[in-house]
């Protein structure tokens, strides 16, 4: 009977201890950036920051944009880190209307397109980068067919390009949502018309981004049927840099008249304790060398105008001069409506 | 003869149930939602729309499962099979891969013209869930004496009699508890679902994701998921309550035999069948890490060097979660086999974690535990403790069929021969309790390894975990880094393999 009175005190302590661990309280020099899992600096990063500050930087991932804003809008004021990295365009006036942001106006945003700065005009959180969700295709099918590819919208339902589209849902996908709504933006209230002439020119519309580009999509590594896709104005630049072996055209291309600008934002987290390290870090993340470390590790556009683009970008990403930007407002205020209404219209 | 244990166990499965998945559930609720939640779960024809897809898919895949998992589980568990352990090691490692890897691994296998129906989703959910079939009804189906069978050939039945009344009524509680989980398992499924039916399917756990994170509509969310939880619920207790019943007939392990005459061919077949589904899929991904625009490449694996630290933090999350899995599935079905009648209420519970859709776990624990001192949000091993409370469901399953199936006398001889109830059940119950603790050890490491998404919402301080890391080098627009994405998904397979080949080891 001692035995096993003995093994069970053993167990019970187990989570006694796990508990007490829990309670022990984060060190004074650290802060913490609340991001989603596709944050993915270069990993010395923030040593010019921790030198400048004496601050150490921790990352929380906590799943996807929409997890992140979700889970931090069930808790506003009483955050579990001091940054939040990544809300963009659809989730920023949800995340600001939960009221999970901290007004802070950066001197950075000096440095950014003002039309950018005044996409939040209370200041609740800074523009961080940018991004262009657009149409992309197969030059070689194209080219060896002798048909031209797309350029607009409105050349994706022409029967001459039927069957031939395919995009990832607006439902389980961040870029099939920003392709929705620059749809909705360039047809105002005739999107639905769209959408239908869309479905009956043979749209197919796959899960995610993953399935529609590498396994639907011609021109890429799943060598699938179709040769238009949605994706990003990044993604022929990235076709060339990681060619192995080494290439010199990329081999898809983007219609730049179908570019729909996607904006992230970070902010300082309201309730954080120590909100003056936190608006530090928001202006590091703005600053130069965290800008400039964007391109290559995430593939967005920095948003400070003087960084240096790497060649790479500069000769193979499109960079559609009037890109579709979308009222954050008016998708938030929509959205849902949106979303069911294209539900029912194309998926049913 | 134990009945003292239940009153010693019952609060590890219960305290862990009700802190980390009842009381969450609870807080969600109390916020989200009013009592007209059961209106709002089917209030629009969308949704009964997908309800209905929800449950007849479960089912159909359910019914599929078992077709093809029995004569697989018959084949290793009744005969000295080469290759038979090792075989059910493979058959556990789908459970390992997240669900855009299987996706995407079937995607790439399946003709184009299967992709986007519903066909391809019953396939996919039979090939994730033999393993369940094979390590719940395995060991029970192994320990069926073979005297019986004969004795009752004897008397003159011929082998279709025997099967009907001696086998399949010694089968039936552990069948019906398989057919339990791997019901449910599918009625909750997510990323199966999602990547092979198309985006037009939704199940009840994709429509719940759908509007508590993107459509901003929490309260339809936490209706679904409260109306999820009576459906499952009442699936998983009326299935237990006939499994109870019908488990009271005392067997005892005995060796497997060599199958001899035409019965060599049939277990060769099945064997060899088995062996090819469960690999096939996983080859597809190997050749898709060493394909890089239609030719050979090592370029993918060159390019994983970066992934130790996934590897490592997967490991260390599996080293928790499995052992803390094991130890309350043992309290809970200690509680319900050897505990009177009411103690049963320990062994529902444990299996409340599968009714919970849990993505609104993830959401409880953030609103229920949020305050300080119990501020649980990104604590290094609230994520380790959410793995085992979503494998405690399924280690409950295993232990249970053959925990109440060994014969009270063994105890009570030892017992009278002056055995202490510690030593006694050390000396007799364990050993015969070996392999259901080796496959509940092994799906426990699997289903931690696997894990990827709702637990995610809790937050990692950690790096990422390997699940996290393929998903994220999938949506690269880059062959290398998709190469990277698949030689890493080839070596979560082998690390998971070995994981589960040393989890079964240990314990044999």
């Amino acid at each position: 009977m001692r035995t096993i009175s003995v093994r069970s005190i053993a167990v019970l302590a187990i989570p006694l201890v796990l508990l007490a661990g829990a309670c022990g309280s984060t060190d004074a020099g650290t802060i913490t950036i609340l991001a989603h899992d596709s944050f993915t600096p270069s990993d010395d990063i923030f040593d010019a920051f921790t030198v400048r500050t004496g601050l150490r930087v921790e990352v929380i991932r906590a799943g996807d944009a929409g997890q992140v804003v979700t889970a931090a809008g069930l808790t506003p004021g009483n955050p579990v880190g001091d940054v939040l990295w990544g809300a963009d365009t659809t989730l920023l006036s949800r995340a600001i209307d939960d009221g999970i942001f901290e007004p802070y106006e950066s001197p950075n945003l000096a440095t950014m397109d003002p039309a950018l700065a005044a996409t939040v005009p209370g200041h609740e959180a800074t523009p961080v980068d940018t991004g262009e969700v657009c149409i992309n295709y197969d030059i070689g099918w194209f080219a060896s067919r002798g048909i031209d590819p797309p350029a607009t919208f409105d050349d994706l339902a022409d029967p001459r390009l039927r069957d031939l589209l395919v995009v990832p849902s607006p439902l389980t996908s961040s870029p099939g949502l920003a392709f929705l709504l620059g749809t909705i933006a360039e047809f105002g209230d005739g999107w639905e018309t769209y959408w239908q002439r869309l479905r009956d020119n043979g749209v197919l519309v796959v899960d995610g981004w993953t399935e529609a580009y590498t396994v639907e999509f011609s021109g890429s590594s799943g060598a699938g049927p179709r040769p238009i896709v949605v994706s990003y104005a990044t993604s022929p630049p990235a076709e060339v840099l990681f060619a192995d072996p080494p290439v010199d055209e990329a081999p898809t291309a983007v219609a730049t008249a179908t570019c729909t600008q996607q904006v992230e934002y970070a902010g300082v987290l309201r309730g954080t304790n120590q909100p003056a390290e936190a608006r530090l870090l928001i202006d590091y993340l703005t600053g130069p060398e965290f800008q400039a470390d964007l391109p290559l590790t995430q593939f967005v556009h920095p948003v400070r105008r003087t960084v240096v683009l790497p060649d790479v970008f500069v000769r193979w990403a499109a960079r559609p001069t009037n890109p579709i930007r979308l009222d954050p407002v008016a998708v938030s205020a929509n959205r849902r409506v949106w979303l069911e209404r294209w539900t029912d219209l194309v998926l049913r | 003869m134990y009945s003292r244990a239940p009153r010693l166990l019952w609060w590890l499965p219960t305290g862990a149930v009700t802190l980390f998945c009842i009381v969450p559930f609870i807080a969600l609720a109390h916020r989200a939602i009013g009592p007209d939640w059961p209106a709002r779960a089917v209030g629009t024809a969308a949704l009964r729309q997908v309800w209905w897809f929800t449950t007849w898919q479960a089912a159909a895949s359910t019914a599929l499962t078992l077709a093809l998992a029995l004569p697989v589980t018959w084949a290793v568990a009744r005969h000295r099979v080469p290759g038979g352990r090792a075989l059910t090691a493979g058959l556990t490692v789908p459970f390992l891969l997240p669900s855009v890897v299987v996706g995407a691994a079937f995607l790439a296998l399946l003709p184009r013209t299967m992709h986007g129906t519903a066909p391809a989703i019953l396939l996919a959910h039979a090939w994730f869930n033999l393993a369940v079939v094979v390590r719940v009804v395995g060991p029970r189906w192994s320990s069926i004496d073979p005297a019986l069978g004969e004795a009752a050939a004897t008397l003159g039945a011929r082998p279709a009699t025997v099967a009907r009344t001696v086998t399949a009524p010694l089968l039936a509680p552990a069948v019906a508890s398989a057919s339990a989980v791997v019901f449910v398992l599918c009625f909750t499924s997510y990323g199966v679902v999602r990547l092979l039916g198309g985006a037009a399917r939704a199940t009840v756990e994709s429509e719940i994701v759908l509007r508590a994170v993107l459509l901003d509509d929490l309260p339809t969310a936490v209706a679904l998921a409260a109306a999820q939880f009576a459906v499952v619920g009442t699936a998983v207790f009326w299935w237990t309550a006939r499994g109870t019943r019908a488990a009271t007939r005392p067997v005892e392990r005995v060796a497997p035999r060599h199958a001899r005459g035409p019965r060599v061919v049939a277990v060769l077949a099945i064997v060899t069948a088995a062996w090819l589904v469960a690999t096939l899929p996983l080859v597809a991904i190997a050749i898709r890490s060493v394909r890089i625009n239609g030719r050979f490449s090592l370029a993918g694996w060159r390019a994983i060097d970066g992934a130790t630290g996934a590897i490592g933090a997967s490991l260390a999350n599996a080293a928790v979660a499995a052992p803390l899995a094991v130890a309350m599935g043992l309290a809970a079905a200690a509680c319900a086999c050897y505990g009177s009648r009411r103690w049963r209420a320990v062994e529902a519970l444990a299996l409340v974690p599968v009714a919970i859709s849990s993505v609104t776990i993830g959401l409880g624990i953030l609103v229920a535990w949020s305050s300080p001192p119990f501020d649980l949000r990104a604590t290094p091993w609230i994520v380790p403790v959410a793995h085992s409370l979503v494998a405690l469901p399924i280690v409950v399953r295993t232990l249970v069929p053959v925990m109440r199936a060994i014969p009270a006398r063994l105890a009570e001889a030892a017992a009278t021969l002056g055995a202490a109830p510690w030593h006694s059940w050390r000396t007799v119950h364990l050993p015969l309790l070996a392999r259901p603790l080796a496959a509940a050890s092994a799906l426990s490491v699997a289903v931690s390894i696997g894990e990827f998404g709702a637990t995610s919402l809790l937050g990692r301080r950690s790096g990422e975990t390997l699940p996290v890391l393929i998903q994220r080098s999938l949506s690269r627009p880059v062959d290398v880094v998709q190469a990277r994405a698949w030689a890493l998904a080839t070596l979560l397979v082998a690390v998971g393999a070995a994981a589960v080949a040393v989890a079964d080891w240990r314990r044999r």
